[in-house]
């Protein structure tokens, strides 16, 4: 965490002179005027920093906002969804997401989001980088995951002991690294299951000394000192030999812990990345997918694999688990958990329409009101930030200072700011040629990015 | 050894401290400049930056790799150190003359030549994809043939592995892979198409003209390129227009090297300043102008496909590009100005004549047009001498390519060196766009044959975009696997998505989305692998998707803990583990054997592991300090596996 002083720096070097415009050429007079009101961006400006980690819970293919987190019953409700005011006076669907009813006072809900994308490809990338997808720019936009993983580096917040790459993704994303270095490359459930190595740490050691001996390409063997290995062989081998890397990603897919979070691979992964959470090796931002949300059809009668039921009991004891792991497991500050420290936030790309069910009971994409779920990392629980209207299908009240609904670099901006990441930072060396801004400014017209400073 | 410096990563902080000069809107657009942070570490290296960064990077990776090969054989002569005049002077090679000129300008040393060992193992890879085997090693390092070069390159040029090689390079370029909601026919169709255009040496303009115009079924013609670009903009319920822009964009950044999709949506002029001085000058319209030369096709579906359908253009010889759009439907802004006339007005050229199919008439602009002969000799450049003369490859500023009318301060002309490129671009289209003749242009000039070394003591950052040594490049996801089943003796079978046969490379497969599980086809345990386990050893290793992510050959964590404890792919290859219960034996496998019955030698073992892995003899103080090491009964197996990891084995130096 760092110093009021270091924060107060940070401040007066973002006060002052804001070229942006100029830049790029860009006159256009509402920007600059509202680049001319200082004074009203100062509580913005500060990274809040309570968080060290974030852990991004993406429900791939977009639920229904109107059937999980804005609940709205109607005459379509189906029983198995249980409607119930929750002592926090949130409407849940109990039926559906039992055990994270009874955590409500852990966790707030923003319901005002909308996006501007209503097709999975785009709307995915939205939220995987923050920005609207550009063909031309697809090779250098990194995903945030290693944004993050980059800024902690280059901010010095990296320690000898952290072993482990920032980034961490489980399940797939489109996104990678970018233009950043490969070291902010995402480190996957196929990667996490090549740092045991098979044979036992005694034949690794005995293969790896023959390796040594042809890598020290001085003429005299001199036992002890040696040629570094290349950059990224050196890493695998630390991780190889931390000791607490085999139990981290030792994960018994068929066993009790797994079992305990619901069994399947988004357990899996969700005890991954419990695991690598806890070992505190220098993983900040872990990326978990959790598929087939994508309810076109049979919403609440599909009785397969994939159906809302099956879907929302595999997140509702998965992330009850988490989250009670996390809750349980000691922070780095004294009196903090790793719950504390680590800011959840579950959403999907858009959400879906409202009403009654479409011609093959399901509901189609939706981008006009969706909603998300954040936790921990100062996230104060219990909160509701805006509301949609009654049907759910337009934001009513977007619940903050800003006369407009959350949009996804809002979000964005969220996990910058808990994280301690100056959001306003930009980098130059892109391919393209292109100054990358952690945020994009012009992602929406050239509307200004903000955290939700209600949820904390 | 010295130790490596690396790149310092350069943060600007968008604030008025830093660009003083730049806080007026009216002030003439410049180049913003960069800040040094006041945290920079060694790690925070931005890999695929601008033009200068990626050729530091190269060069850093070059020193690190070379840093690590044995040094030479003590008593051998040092290699001459030919100067770069004579070099210039002395070769009849347009590539050493310009290349040589522009170092000795600077009176920069070349590196030496790279050893017939070296050169051996470079051209094999480069050139097919594989390396050569032990006899082929020896004979060439045993043939007293003055000319022993030019008949090696010419017996690789149309060899077999040759043609998967570029079936596979020309795939990445032009979309063989199965487009979304498509069936593998077509994919299979350009698979075919490109074997057979190799294997004629077609002429590259030709197979553009093929590309660009195809219509009718694609399964029996090109069809694939352009159906993914338009797939993906109807997918999203956009207008026609949108696929017609997306078209325009895909054929443009593949045969002119430009990336114009940025200016589909709105003019260059307040966005493109300082990225792009010919794309910031031109319009919204100009860039339609391209797109409507698409406006005549029509597209259908054979639904009639078990594994998605088929692609079918058409030609509506009425079809036009009306530039009337609304915001907010499909993927651009509203579009305004009526019907737009298929023009290359854009790239310097005029109005389709509007008798012929204006993508006839696009082709053939594209065609003659001396940027289509400079995008493809940069790409060919980039790929033999690891950095382009223009970097990114598709990135080209047509406003800052002609020496005699060089772009305004600060901008610069953009290709490293402007007089080379020029020359390259007039021998290719002089040659009639002949691919083999570029290769061998390429793969003959002594610039190619230096050697990676160098001496370190004296090179300098600022060397790295003047080829003053050969920057080296990490073999690319199908040559690292290949390999592997190569010297492990373990070969492989492979299946393809819509191909019964199966195929025994991973570089002579059709696509990413291979290999694949075929119903009731499984693959030998004991020489192969589960497809899965394959697929996803190439997509680690990068092989990307041929569409939404392109291929990337840098190295990572992920490969290093691949070829650290990869299973199905490393060990059980290397060791006499089972796989799935049955014994591979492979090379190191009957190593361990012979040399516990005694039916072969240290000696003997180290050199054939050495000559099977890494293509080359192992040194004297190599084999001494391994003779010391050599200790247990997998001996054989430990020293492949470290073979395998070594930078000689993953990189093409």
């Amino acid at each position: 965490m760092r110093s009021s002083s270091l924060a107060r720096r940070e401040f007066l070097k973002l006060g002052a002179g804001l070229g942006l415009g100029a830049v790029f050429g860009w006159s256009n007079p509402a920007f600059a005027a509202r680049l001319g009101t200082r004074a009203t961006f100062r509580d913005n400006f500060l990274p809040r920093d309570t968080a060290r980690n974030c852990v991004f819970i993406f429900l791939n293919g977009a639920p229904s906002h109107i059937d999980t987190f804005d609940l709205k019953v109607g005459r379509w409700t189906p029983s198995l969804l249980g409607v119930e005011r929750l002592s926090t006076g949130i409407d849940w669907p109990s039926g559906l997401l039992p055990k994270l009813a009874q955590r409500t006072k852990q966790f707030s809900l923003v319901r005002s989001i909308e996006t501007q994308e209503a097709a999975h490809e785009r709307a995915q990338y939205y939220l995987e980088t923050g920005r609207r997808l550009n063909p031309g720019l697809r090779n250098e936009i990194p995903n945030i995951g290693a944004l993050v993983a980059f800024d902690f580096e280059q901010q010095g917040r990296r320690k000898e002991t952290d072993t482990f790459p920032g980034f961490m993704r489980l399940g797939a994303t489109q996104t990678d690294n970018g233009f950043l270095a490969a070291n902010f490359a995402p480190f996957g459930e196929n990667d996490v299951v090549r740092v045991t190595p098979p044979d036992g740490q005694i034949a690794f050691d005995r293969r790896m000394a023959i390796l040594q001996t042809l890598n020290d390409t001085r003429s005299a063997v001199a036992d002890g000192v040696r040629q570094p290995l290349p950059v990224f062989q050196e890493q695998a081998t630390k991780i190889i030999k931390d000791p607490t890397a085999a139990t981290t990603f030792a994960v018994d897919y068929n066993g009790a812990e797994v079992r305990r979070y619901g069994g399947g691979y988004f357990a899996y992964f969700l005890v991954l990345a419990r695991n690598t959470l806890k070992a505190n090796r220098g993983t900040r931002f872990i990326e978990i997918n959790q598929y087939g949300w994508d309810h076109h059809q049979e919403i609440y009668t599909n009785p397969r694999e994939g159906g809302l039921q099956q879907l929302g009991r595999n997140l509702d004891t998965g992330l009850s688990a988490f989250i009670d792991d996390l809750a349980a497991a000691p922070g780095t500050v004294p009196g903090k958990s790793l719950f504390d420290e680590t800011l959840i936030v579950v959403m999907g790309e858009f959400g879906r329409t409202v009403g009654d069910l479409n011609r093959l009971g399901g509901r189609d994409h939706y981008p006009y009101a969706m909603s998300a779920l954040l936790a921990g990392g100062g996230v104060k629980g219990g909160r509701v930030i805006g509301a949609t209207d009654d049907a759910g299908a337009k934001v009513k009240d977007p619940g903050w200072e800003y006369k407009r609904a959350v949009h996804l670099p809002d979000i964005v901006t969220t996990i910058y700011s808990a994280l301690g990441i100056n959001w306003f930072q930009v980098l130059a060396g892109t391919p393209s040629g292109r100054p990358f801004y952690y945020v994009d400014p012009l992602a929406i017209g050239d509307e200004r990015s903000y955290e939700i400073a209600g949820l904390f | 050894m010295k130790r490596i410096v690396f790149l310092c990563f350069m943060l600007v902080v968008a604030l008025g401290l830093t660009l003083p000069n730049l806080i007026s809107a009216n002030r003439k657009m410049s180049r913003p400049e960069v800040q040094r942070s006041s945290r920079m570490r060694p790690e925070c290296m931005v890999e695929a930056g601008t033009p200068a960064m990626r050729a530091r990077r190269a060069a850093q990776e070059t020193r690190a790799v070379t840093a690590l090969l044995p040094e030479p054989e003590p008593g051998t002569a040092p290699a001459k150190m030919l100067s770069a005049k004579a070099l210039a002077e002395t070769s009849d090679n347009l590539i050493d003359q310009e290349i040589f000129a522009a170092l000795a300008k600077k009176s920069i040393q070349p590196a030496a030549e790279a050893t017939d060992e070296e050169f051996c193992r470079r051209v094999y890879f480069d050139l097919t994809g594989k390396q050569p085997s032990p006899d082929e090693l020896t004979a060439y390092l045993n043939n007293k043939d003055a000319q022993k070069k030019e008949k090696l390159v010419n017996t690789l040029i149309g060899s077999p592995a040759f043609i998967d090689r570029w079936t596979n390079w020309m795939g990445d370029l032009l979309h063989m892979h199965v487009v979304d909601g498509g069936t593998p026919k077509d994919r299979n169709f350009v698979y075919s198409y490109l074997r057979n255009a190799l294997a004629k040496n077609k002429p590259f303009d030709q197979i553009a003209t093929d590309f660009i115009t195809y219509t009718g079924r694609a399964d029996q013609g090109p069809g694939n390129f352009l159906r993914q670009p338009m797939y993906f903009a109807l997918a999203e319920g956009g207008p026609r227009q949108d696929a017609f822009d997306e078209a325009a964009a895909e054929t443009v950044r593949t045969f002119l090297g430009v990336q114009a999709v940025c200016i589909s949506c709105h003019d260059g002029a307040g966005h493109l300043e300082s990225i792009n001085l010919h794309l910031a000058e031109s319009k919204r319209a100009a860039y339609w102008g391209i797109a409507a030369h698409f406006a005549q096709m029509d597209f259908a579906s054979d639904d009639n496909e078990t594994n998605g359908f088929i692609f079918i253009s058409k030609r509506n010889a009425a079809g036009k590009y009306d530039a009337n759009t609304q915001d907010g439907t499909g993927m651009r802004p509203g579009r305004s100005g009526g019907v737009i006339q298929p023009s290359f007005a854009l790239f310097g050229g005029t109005v389709a004549n509007s008798s012929e199919d204006p993508r006839v008439a696009l082709a053939r602009s594209i065609t003659k047009s001396p940027q289509f002969s400079r995008a493809f000799a940069n790409r060919m450049f980039a790929y033999f001498f690891t950095l382009g003369l223009v970097e990114p490859v598709d990135q080209f500023d047509l406003a800052r390519q002609n020496i005699n009318n060089p772009p305004p301060a600060p901008w610069d002309l953009q290709p490293s060196n402007p007089v080379l490129l020029n020359r390259l671009a007039d021998f290719f289209q002089a040659s009639n766009y002949d691919m083999a003749a570029l290769m061998r242009l390429m793969v003959l000039s002594k610039a190619y044959g230096l050697s990676s070394r160098y001496d370190e003591s004296k090179w300098n950052e600022t060397y790295a975009p003047l080829y003053a040594r050969k920057l080296v490049r990490r073999l690319q996801a199908e040559e690292v696997f290949d390999a592997i089943a190569f010297a492990t003796e373990v070969p492989g079978l492979f299946y393809a998505f819509g191909i019964d046969t199966p195929f025994t490379s991973t570089m002579s497969l059709p696509g990413p989305e291979d290999p694949v599980y075929l119903e009731g086809k499984q693959v030998p345990r004991d020489i192969s692998e589960d497809p899965y386990s394959v697929h996803t050893f190439l997509d680690l290793f990068g092989r990307g998707n041929r569409n939404t992510v392109g291929r990337s050959n840098r190295s990572s964590l992920g490969n290093a803990l691949q070829l650290f404890n990869n299973y199905d792919t490393v060990l059980s290859r290397v060791y006499p583990f089972g796989y799935y219960n049955v014994q591979r034996n492979g090379l190191a496998v009957q190593l361990n054997k012979a040399l516990s019955t005694r039916s072969t030698n240290l000696q003997s073992a180290i050199e054939k592991l050495f000559l099977k892995t890494l293509a080359r003899r192992p040194t004297a103080a190599e084999t001494k300090k391994l003779k010391i090491r050599a200790a247990g009964t997998q001996f054989a197996s430990d020293l492949q596996w470290a073979l395998l990891n070594r930078v000689d084995f993953l990189y093409n130096y």
